[in-house]
């Protein structure tokens, strides 16, 4: 494991003991963070679910030692931490399922994200990406094609339209568009529009009116314009002073909220809060973050970070071998994408239950082809109606690793790769950096011979007799082995190519006999729950975690282990952070 | 002057479904009596470029010529075989390294050596691609400074930039593939319909100055936002804008009324994007016109086509029955065999041959002022490794087709044996007429051209 002195930094962090947890507990920044969080859930069907578990699993400390000796010492003193820097304001872009949300939250019509340009997934996900990506030219074009789609659709039915505009146009008078852009255009721009926007834009109205012969048609131009504006799909956050330091303004913060918690843009409701100076103080932030999370659209926090986490993109851009596969269709794999999400927000979000829960989780969420896929009885549903199952408690299929929807992913067309799932795990769900394979490798494995079948879990031990390439594959392969049991779409299997398959694996130094013994080792896991607050805090940011932030992430992984691992907890402490409403000026 | 029948030779061209009939011959209509130059504006016509990138290189031992020289000189070698009706056009540069790949990430390294001589840092790449480099030069007031399509979105998936495009106009400054023949299509052409009785005229009209507007709207409220901004961001929020100002000059130049197109009534493609990427002929037949078109017309005169991408995990499984695996992964890593026989291997690059072969063909056949448009463009044709088995980065693949306006004798192979693969960046910049003397970054930076290319 040489190499990769950047991610040990921070894994060293995760060995210290949990001594200081009183000490931090009394930090503000958390005590802002009550518990609660205890309603009822309900599943988007309407159907009660939950089984109310959610036992808080220990820390799991014995399983990830480095051996550096940092470990268990109980009078170990807490950690020495650069301080904490606060970054330059950021211009993100909105990404592609932001800026479908934004719309449909405005004109009610839905684009396909698959028509405008990709997201940049540098730094893995999509909201981070967005502070660096440029849009080329044809994205451009999309933006545009995209938004005068949209609002067609939406004027199509003039009468949700004028329901929408809140007015009936009268020729010859802008007052009820204006109207519009003081309660939608203010969404759409998060924050009111000054008046030379305003006036813009009911100019393009004007116009569009003078040449299409209504006001109402004047009104789908304007909106066109609106939802084509740099101001609606670019984010800048730059702060504003407060004292003698920059601050996230309170309509940045509301934007910032928004999209964190939303995946989308403001309501009303917190652009009044950002209005009336609420959002000015971390208090008030919290407040505010509260009550959206317990919105409807609150589940977005952890669906939308689970999505963007799992990759569930990929899903979409993967073919499978027909002849294999018969069942792969548009159908099975939204049905993927929706099970990940789905579960993650019912386990994190609706019950708030421990987030290593959903590594060993039972619960899925199908539709007919999933049901199907999952051996389930697909009776009632078809391809856009779900329900949610529980696996049976002793079957081969646990936790979120074991879903269709991770599975398919890391696979070729026709294979499965346990190489590229584990190196999933140990990358993103462990957040340690698996080396760069040496150059010039041959990949080639001994000749085959067809008359003895080997498994692929035996063509790889073959393939590391060489230590040059066992050693990273041992960081990988162990923890790919136990889904071996699912192949290239995520269907059980006990055998490849008419041979047993051996499920056995590691995680982190202790054995696993399958799937569903890696899930439930992994709830227990200290790494996991440590990486996830890393990769949350980069998420919610939309920057890479730096050293100055490794201060604030440990005492968010403290808090976050207090709170028996729920995502309410870990967010409401990221909102209330220096990290979240401090900023820098932008470098000129 | 021999005015060529350009309806004649586009009719039937577009075998994918498509039709096409030419309302004004461009000839008549768009050049002097020279052939040389745009009637309207007496503009010679530049030369044009294409990259035409194939992933997962060529079995180096097939691909390389054993002979240099020009002429009777030199053979084509077993992979260049397909391209035999076109060795007079046909400039091949061996031997050349890609000494910025790095161990382990070759393939994006490897996309970004060949393309940007640029290395890669994080997930991008750290300069700007041959083609934008050209188009900066030759873009001109061509209504698209650049397109770029794709025949198969095939990918490994992973984060890096250059995996998903090999057109980039700077750090996480992506160009990435329409991969929809008919996406591309319309949007190249689309301006050209012409339904037009004087209502429907008058109306499209009147659409296009509340578009205008739009786009009034846009840039102005682009413009405020920049002013707040730091230099980076500012310059990401000019790249958009200076593409909403492209649109806003199609819909200028664009009044049916009164502006003779010279691509007349094309009808669009029916062929959709490959679903199951494979790569099938069709999809690239379908490209191949769309580009050869895009030229033709002058909607551009710089083109990246990507094949496949960089490590496409693309399945021919319509070339033989044995091909049905992943060809980055199984065919090319794992079959057995060395650099001159690995048999699916050089099934796959025989077929990536002939593919690249039909555009040739199809810039061969197309008239572009007194010649065609094969004579008049560039083609750089590389990819993202030289063996893919082991990601060798010497004996790169590096072949430029065409003549580029004379610019190019072809019928030649050049020899540059471990030769930094970013000189032939350089060189190609140098040879398109780009006023500049290096090329790339970091250590991918070379002020050194290779001699004897250009005449």
């Amino acid at each position: 494991m040489n190499g990769s002195s950047r991610t040990f930094t921070f894994l060293k962090l995760g060995l210290l003991p949990m001594l200081t947890l009183g000490l931090i507990a009394c930090d503000a920044s958390l005590g802002a963070a009550p518990p609660g969080g205890d309603k009822p859930a309900l599943g988007p069907d309407g159907q009660p679910i939950g089984d109310g578990d959610t036992t808080a699993p220990g820390d799991g400390d014995g399983v990830t030692g480095d051996g550096d000796g940092t470990g268990d010492g109980d009078t170990t003193p807490p950690p020495e931490f650069s301080p904490f820097e606060a970054q330059p304001g950021q211009l993100r872009r909105l990404t592609r399922t932001q800026f479908r949300n934004s719309i449909f939250d405005l004109v009610g019509t839905s684009i396909n994200i698959e028509l405008i340009e990709s997201d940049s997934h540098s730094g893995h996900f999509s909201t981070v990406g967005a502070s660096t990506v440029t849009t080329s030219p044809l994205g451009a074009e999309q933006y545009l094609a995209a938004v005068e789609t949209a609002v067609d659709e939406a004027f199509a039915d003039q009468a949700s339209w004028i329901a929408r505009l809140g007015c009936t146009p009268v020729d010859g008078d802008t007052s009820c568009f204006r109207s519009f852009l003081d309660s939608a255009g203010a969404r759409a721009f998060r924050r009111p529009l000054t008046t030379v926007e305003a006036d813009e834009l009911v100019a393009v109205a004007a116009t569009a009116e003078t040449e299409l012969g209504s006001a109402l048609e004047g009104t789908r131009w304007g909106t066109i314009a609106l939802l084509s504006s740099m101001h609606f799909l670019y984010r800048p956050e730059l702060g504003t002073l407060s004292g003698d330091a920059l601050r996230i303004s309170g309509y940045e913060m509301a934007t910032r909220l928004a999209f964190l918690i939303y995946n989308s843009i403001p309501d009303q409701a917190l652009l009044d809060d950002a209005a009336s100076g609420a959002l000015d103080t971390d208090a008030g932030i919290v407040t505010a973050a509260e009550r959206m999370l317990g919105t409807p659209r609150g589940r977005e926090a952890v669906a939308a970070f689970a999505e963007d986490y799992m990759r569930l993109d990929r899903i979409f851009g993967q073919p499978k071998d027909p002849g294999h596969y018969p069942a792969y269709s548009a159908g099975l794999k939204e049905g993927m994408r929706q099970d990940m999400r789905e579960v993650w927000a019912q386990i994190a979000h609706d019950e708030d239950a421990s987030v290593l829960d959903l590594f060993s989780t039972r619960r899925v969420y199908a539709n007919a082809e999933l049901a199907t896929l999952y051996g389930l009885d697909p009776t009632g549903l078809d391809s856009s109606t779900f329900a949610t199952f529980d696996l049976p408690a002793d079957g081969p299929r646990g936790g979120i690793l074991s879903k269709a929807g991770f599975l398919s992913q890391f696979a070729n067309q026709i294979e499965g790769s346990p190489t590229l799932r584990g190196k999933f795990i140990r990358e993103a769900v462990m957040c340690q950096d698996v080396p760069l394979p040496p150059p010039n490798v041959a990949l080639e494995l001994p000749e085959a011979n067809p008359d003895i079948p080997t498994t692929k879990r035996e063509r790889l031990a073959m393939h590391n007799t060489e230590d040059i390439c066992a050693h990273c594959h041992a960081m990988m392969d162990p923890l790919g082995f136990p889904l071996e049991q699912f192949d290239a779409i995520g269907q059980f299997r006990t055998t490849e190519l008419g041979l047993t398959i051996d499920p056995s694996g590691e995680f982190d130094g202790t054995p696993v006999a399958d799937a569903a013994n890696l899930g439930e080792v992994m709830n227990e896991s200290a790494t996991v729950a440590e990486c996830l607050v890393q990769k949350f805090y980069s998420y919610a940011l939309g920057r890479p975690a730096m050293p100055t932030d490794n201060g604030l992430i440990y005492e968010m992984g403290a808090g976050f282990e207090v709170s028996g691992h729920r995502m309410r907890q870990l967010i409401l402490a990221l909102v209330a952070s220096e990290a979240f409403s401090s900023v820098t000026p932008q470098p000129e | 002057m021999k005015v060529l029948n350009r309806r004649t030779v586009l009719r039937g061209m577009l075998t994918t479904g498509a039709t096409v009939s030419i309302g004004l011959p461009l000839l008549e209509a768009m050049l002097n009596q020279n052939g040389t130059a745009l009637a309207q504006s007496d503009t010679p016509l530049s030369p044009l470029y294409a990259t035409w990138f194939f992933g997962n290189g060529t079995l180096p031992g097939l691909w390389k010529p054993s002979a240099t020289g020009a002429g009777s000189a030199w053979s084509l070698s077993p992979q260049l075989t397909p391209l035999a009706d076109f060795k007079s056009h046909l400039t091949v540069i061996s031997g050349l390294e890609g000494k910025l790949v790095i161990g382990g990430s070759e393939h994006p390294t490897g996309s970004a050596a060949a393309t940007t001589a640029s290395p890669v840092q994080g997930d991008t790449v750290m300069g700007p691609s041959i083609d934008q480099v050209v188009a900066d030069t030759i873009a001109g007031d061509a209504p698209f400074r650049s397109i770029e399509l794709g025949v198969t979105p095939a990918t490994p998936n992973g984060n890096p930039h250059s995996l998903h495009t090999v057109s980039h106009s700077g750090p996480n400054n992506r160009n990435d593939p329409e991969y929809d023949p008919r996406a591309a299509f319309a949007r190249l052409f689309d301006d050209f319909e012409q339904p037009m009785d004087d209502g429907a005229a008058l109306q499209a009209a009147a659409l296009a100055r509340a578009r205008g507007s739009v786009l009034d709207s846009v840039l102005k409220d682009g413009a405020r936002l920049q002013a707040s901004l730091g230099s980076a961001d500012r310059q990401r929020v000019e790249q958009h804008l200076e593409a909403i100002r492209a649109v806003e000059r199609r819909i200028d130049g664009m009044d049916p009324t009164t502006t003779p197109s010279a691509c007349g009534a094309l009808t669009a493609p029916t062929i959709g994007p490959d679903t199951a990427n494979e790569a099938p002929p069709e999809l690239n037949t379908a490209m191949a016109e769309i580009a050869a078109l895009a030229l033709a017309c002058e909607r551009t005169r710089v083109e990246t086509i990507i094949f496949t991408l960089p490590a496409a995990h693309v399945y021919y499984r319509h070339l033989a029955d044995n091909m049905n695996a992943d060809f980055h992964d199984t065919i090319c890593h794992t079959d057995a065999g060395d650099a001159s026989n690995q048999p699916r291997v050089d099934t796959g690059v025989q077929y990536t041959m002939r593919c690249l072969g039909e555009f040739l063909q199809i810039l061969s056949e197309t008239p572009h002022g007194a010649s065609t448009l094969l004579d008049e463009t560039l083609v750089y044709v590389t990819s993202d490794t030289a063996w893919g088995k082991v990601h060798d980065p010497k004996e790169w693949p590096v072949l430029l087709a065409g003549k580029a306006g004379g610019r190019l004798r072809g019928d030649e192979h050049h020899n540059f044996q471990n030769e930094d693969l970013s000189r032939v960046l350089l060189t190609i910049a140098q040879g398109m007429g780009c006023p500049i003397s290096e090329f790339g970054v970091g250590n991918g930076l070379t002020s050194s051209a290779l001699p004897g290319i250009f005449v």
